[in-house]
């Protein structure tokens, strides 16, 4: 790990312009629990950490009639016991609670847990140049890619890592990002960005601009919502597939449908198509099926990950299945 | 030589003891019968050292410190194979922090991951910077890390005499007409992969040198081999070598040679004329340091109608990247009457790095392939795998370990494999288990007492934390009839009375008996000393407080009194009397073997386990485990040592796995996070069953259960996997994306 500066500021302002000065590069720095071991690697090399851990407007949790308000530097932890986000928004509440382990849940943040670089073994490994670092080549396409997309593009087989983002999507959460140019606002879904994008970048951040905060509407009446993980070690992983739902019903029809996928695409995969199956009907083992088997139309898996879109299909059926019922 | 009165001895467990009779050499004392009523071994006294451990008082050799220590790190070869062209170290030298650097001898490197040079430098980090300024070119050499690969002509030579080796070509018995004769047969191939140890203590060393005199404090299993090993790479006298182990945090057998990160800290050290400390990262420590080596078994089996089995064959191969030693074959000849018996093994070396013994090396694997071998055949011939067993096992114990345990698990709840139905199928497994860890003699063991009555032992095993230092105070504690807290134990410091490494589950067997040896001799030398003031026989005396007294006369003698008594001489063979500093001590070693019941030790285990057919993922429900190890010394470590074996076993069916990609022969998943080991939540519930034996071998009748307890774990589970699902997944570890995968393939075959 190199030297690097490590700042403090106590507002946002004040860090937004500590990474906006910083021609050598600076990095915002909350939970760490990812970023800290990016450094040890070499992946990331900082001149500059600037800490927001002191910013107490990036920490404020607030829940209103209308929507959920989470700063950025929430940790996980808050965002998967709140009994009031358990109950309402249950599927972020079980991303959130799903994510490593007790020890990083209480370190990692909600921002952090989005901005997360993929897991990659070769992304992480010092002896692979690979596309995301600048290279020529994706390493897993021929490789050993168990662990890598069923989606996307072949430019570059990550999947995204996070567990809280498939569930923001779902719910139609919007991200708030500060810079020194001011705030834009977007849904979630379009912060994520594909690599052939920029290969790069897995979000829309620009580098002298912060995630702020998150702001999950409220759902309608009816609505149900779950999420679940696949963990190939349940104590601590990342999802080999996970599946966030989030259903409104009335009475045992199903009126609104928001179906995403972590684990098998380097963006949250919204599954559209098997949204719409869902969608007017009772969830019937038939229609279930179907939804199941539509969301994964178009999966391209790789000569090891085949087993993701019977997973996958499992993982939906099951989510499904048990919200139909409850 | 004057012959001995022989002693008897029952050996055997009840139901099943034998009356035979040893010759016990002099100063022996007479193993400890199967009902001795003794008050501190066999109880469940708290580790000695457990208060240490937990509060951090407890000193790894990551810890320690030493006045102008420099930190060092170790530059090594990126590619598979390589040679060095050329090498500079000048501008890393010229590094204001860097005190000392070298270039190691060896210039051809045959893994991705081996030692290229070194620096020392007064921060890690600066040692680490300094590694990024040497310059270095290498001429990249045509490599192999794919065993399969490695085998075929033309590969990459990965060392000189070839990549292929038999290393054993056996056959006893007809085979050919055994199988020819048998009624039916069945082959079974199975894969193991290379597994890592994953000690929760890294490797690493500390060096200091104080003339030409070398200390080097080392995360070892052995400090005495360590000592030989580095003397002779250094081409030092290895009387000026002394090494240390205080605690280990595990080693599982990754720690019982020398690595080359020992000599490079000593080295260094010398150098820069000031200690230097090397601690591998958890990176390092997964490329370098040792590994199991993987397994690719054929076996077939034959059988008899009635389950008795008539020959088998075994071929295997593995590979320890560029070590031998990968045979599997252990199991076979120790547990079951097999009258023909065909075994043809090979290691295959690759450029990936070296494997060394892990936990049962050898028998891990094997016995997943034999006890699969024989479920297979008890399918095929329509017949209880458990009553196959019980019809061809050698081991008394075993069988009644084989009754007792199917009888508290509930073994006959076990439905014909593939009936089960729904998302999640529910499977029963069972495997045995061999293994001889009854000890070798050598060792020596020293106790000493003080006029304060404190007692220390000092022994220059170690304790990898199996609890060696709390069973060797409650061996002392039990002679001396004084409380375990009276005693100190002192181990790791081959300059202590000689052990051997600490492995093989052969430490408790090794130094107890010693221990027990030693303590006797004192006891009786204290005694001798108190006899004449206290006017009595020496053997009515008793040891009481800090006092010897005669029961029952009110006369006794302080030990203050005993120990300090100037001109007193004690004509002892193997007792040190110091009555000017109040010393008394007495040395013993660890005698032959004496006859056995059976060789080593049985045990068996059972398995439930719940396949999630929808999503691939197997639970280890339940685990029931039937051990012996003759006299079990502490219950409390005995569990743990079971509980330890039982989850490193299900952590291996189900989880674990070196991943190389061999396109580049790089290893990618040298990280705790994508080399997944068994977490708290994947836990199964472990009911241990222990059967204690009067197992012989020894005064204290102890074998060692490291090892047995780790062997059946994961042939159990992946035989439970196999009842369940009706099919086995042959290769390991059993991991969702290949339980979805084979499900997939038969759907796909179906009509």
């Amino acid at each position: 790990m190199s030297g690097f500066e490590y700042a403090t500021p106590a507002t946002l302002n004040e860090a937004l312009e500590l990474l906006a000065e910083s021609t050598a590069g600076a990095m915002p720095i909350a939970g760490g629990t990812d970023l800290v071991t990016q450094m040890r690697t070499g992946i990331a090399a900082p001149r500059r950490l600037v800490s927001l851990a002191e910013i107490a407007e990036l920490a404020r949790l607030d829940i209103t009639g209308d929507e959920l308000r989470a700063g950025a530097l929430t940790p996980l932890v808050r965002l998967a016991v709140d009994p009031r986000i358990v109950s309402r928004w249950t599927a972020f509440a079980q991303g959130a609670g799903s994510a490593a382990s007790p020890q990083i849940r209480n370190a990692g943040t909600l921002g952090g847990n989005l901005c997360q670089r993929p897991r990659c073994w070769y992304f992480r490994s010092e002896d692979f140049h690979c596309r995301k670092k600048g290279g020529s080549e994706c390493f897993a396409l021929e490789g050993e890619n168990k662990y890598h997309a069923i989606f996307g593009e072949d430019e570059c087989r990550i999947v995204h890592p996070s567990d809280t983002a498939p569930a923001l999507v779902a719910f139609g959460a919007e991200v708030a990002l500060r810079s020194p140019r001011g705030e834009r606002r977007m849904p979630v879904e379009s912060f994520f960005t594909l690599p052939s994008i920029d290969v790069t970048r897995e979000n829309v951040l620009e580098k002298d601009e912060v995630v702020a905060e998150l702001r999950i509407p409220n759902p309608p009446p009816g609505t149900r919502s779950a999420y679940l993980k696949v963990k190939e070690k349940d104590s601590f992983d990342f999802a080999m597939v996970s599946c966030a739902a989030v259903l409104s019903f009335d009475g045992d029809r199903c009126k609104r449908a928001r179906l995403v996928l972590g684990g098998v695409a380097p963006v949250p995969w919204r599954c559209a198509a098997a949204e719409r199956l869902l969608e007017n009907h009772a969830l019937r083992d038939d229609i279930v099926a179907a939804s199941a088997q539509a969301a994964l139309e178009g999966a391209a898996p790789l000569s090891k990950n085949r087993y993701k879109v019977a997973m996958a299909q499992a993982a939906i059926r099951r989510v499904l299945t048990g919200l139909a019922s409850a | 030589m004057p012959t001995r009165k022989k002693t008897p001895v029952k050996l055997g467990f009840p139901g099943h003891f034998i009356e035979t009779a040893i010759a016990l050499p002099a100063g022996e004392p007479a193993p400890w019968d199967f009902g001795a009523d003794l008050k501190v071994v066999g109880t469940r006294v708290p580790r000695v050292d457990g208060p240490d451990k937990v509060s951090g008082r407890a000193r790894y050799t990551f810890d320690l410190s030493l006045p102008g220590m420099l930190h060092a790190a170790v530059l090594r070869c990126p590619h598979p194979h390589a040679r060095l062209k050329r090498i500079e170290l000048g501008k890393a030298e010229a590094h204001p922090e860097v005190r000392a650097a070298l270039v190691l001898e060896e210039k051809e490197y045959r893994f991705a991951g081996a030692e290229v040079a070194a620096v020392a430098a007064t921060t890690l980090a600066a040692a680490r910077d300094a590694l990024r300024l040497i310059e270095v070119e290498y001429e990249v050499l045509p490599f192999v890390t794919d065993p399969e690969k490695a085998r075929a002509a033309g590969a990459p030579a990965v060392r000189k005499e070839g990549n292929r080796d038999v290393s054993a070509d056996k056959h006893r018995g007809d085979v050919e007409a055994g199988f020819r004769k048998a009624d039916a047969e069945v082959e079974v191939r199975v894969t193991t992969p290379v597994a890592l140890h994953a000690c929760l203590e890294g490797h690493g060393s500390l060096a200091r040198w104080e003339g030409d005199h070398l200390t080097v404090w080392d995360s070892t299993q052995a400090v005495f081999d360590v000592r030989d090993s580095l003397a002779a790479a250094l081409k030092h006298p290895p009387a000026k070598v002394r090494v240390i182990k205080d605690h280990a945090g595990g080693g599982f057998g990754s720690k019982l040679q020398m690595w080359t990160h020992t000599p490079i800290a000593a080295r260094l050290a010398k150098l820069a004329g000031a200690p230097v400390k090397l601690l591998l990262s958890r990176h390092e420590d997964f490329l370098c340091t040792g590994n199991r080596h993987s397994s690719v078994q054929r076996v077939r089996l034959a059988a008899r109608r009635d389950g008795i089995f008539s020959a088998i064959s075994w071929e295997s191969f593995g590979t320890g990247g560029v070590e031998g030693g990968a045979q599997t074959s252990g199991p076979i000849e120790g547990m079951y009457r097999i009258p023909a018996v065909a075994i043809h093994e090979e290691d295959v070396y690759t450029n990936a790095g070296p494997a060394c013994a892990m936990r049962a090396p050898g028998h891990v694997q094997g016995m997943i392939a034999l006890e699969a071998a024989i479920d297979e055949l008890s399918d095929k011939l329509g017949l209880d795998p458990l009553e196959v067993r019980l019809r061809n096992d050698k081991s008394a114990i075993r069988k009644a370990e084989l009754r007792l345990g199917a009888e508290r698990f509930g073994w006959s709840r076990r439905k014909p494999s593939g009936s089960d139905r729904g998302a999640l199928m529910r499977g029963l497994g069972v495997a045995g288990t061999t293994w001889d860890g009854s000890g070798l003699p050598g060792p020596e063991v020293e106790v000493v007492v003080d006029s304060d009555f404190r007692v220390e032992v000092l022994c220059g095993t170690q304790d990898i934390g199996t609890g060696t230092r709390t069973i060797l105070a409650q061996v002392v504690a039990e002679e001396l009839r004084i409380p375990v807290e009276q005693v100190t134990v002192r181990l790791g410091d081959s300059y202590f009375p000689y052990s051997i490494l600490s492995g093989g589950s052969l430490t408790a067997a090794c130094v107890t008996p010693a221990a027990r040896a030693a303590a006797v001799k004192l006891r009786h030398a204290l005694m001798r000393l108190a006899a004449s003031p206290l006017e009595a026989d020496a053997q009515d005396l008793e040891i009481e407080g800090r006092q010897v007294c005669v029961p029952g006369a009110g006369r006794s003698i302080a030990f203050a009194d005993l120990l300090r008594h100037p001109g007193r001489k004690l004509g002892l063979k193997g007792v040190r009397f110091d009555p000017g500093a109040g010393r008394l001590s007495a040395i013993a070693t660890r005698q032959a073997n004496f006859a056995g019941f059976e060789p080593g030790a049985a045990g068996c285990q059972f398995v439930e386990v719940e396949v999630d057919t929808e999503l691939g993922k197997i639970r280890v429900l339940r685990v029931v485990a039937v051990h012996d190890s003759g006299r079990i010394l502490n219950p409390l470590l005995w569990e743990s040592q079971v509980n330890g074996g039982i989850i490193q076993g299900t952590s291996f069916a189900l989880l674990e796995q070196r991943v190389m990609d061999h396109r580049y022969g790089r290893m990618l998943n040298a990280d705790l996070e994508t080399y997944k080991v068994l977490g708290a939540l994947e836990i199964p519930a472990i009911e241990i069953i222990p059967f204690p034996v009067a197992a012989g071998f020894n005064n204290t009748q102890v074998v060692g259960i490291g090892e047995p307890a780790i062997i059946p774990t994961a042939a159990t589970v992946a035989n439970a996997v196999a009842n369940a699902l009706g099919f086995r997944i042959p290769d390991l570890p059993i991991t969702p994306d290949k339980v979805l995968d084979a499900l997939a393939s038969r759907e796909g075959e179906a009509p």
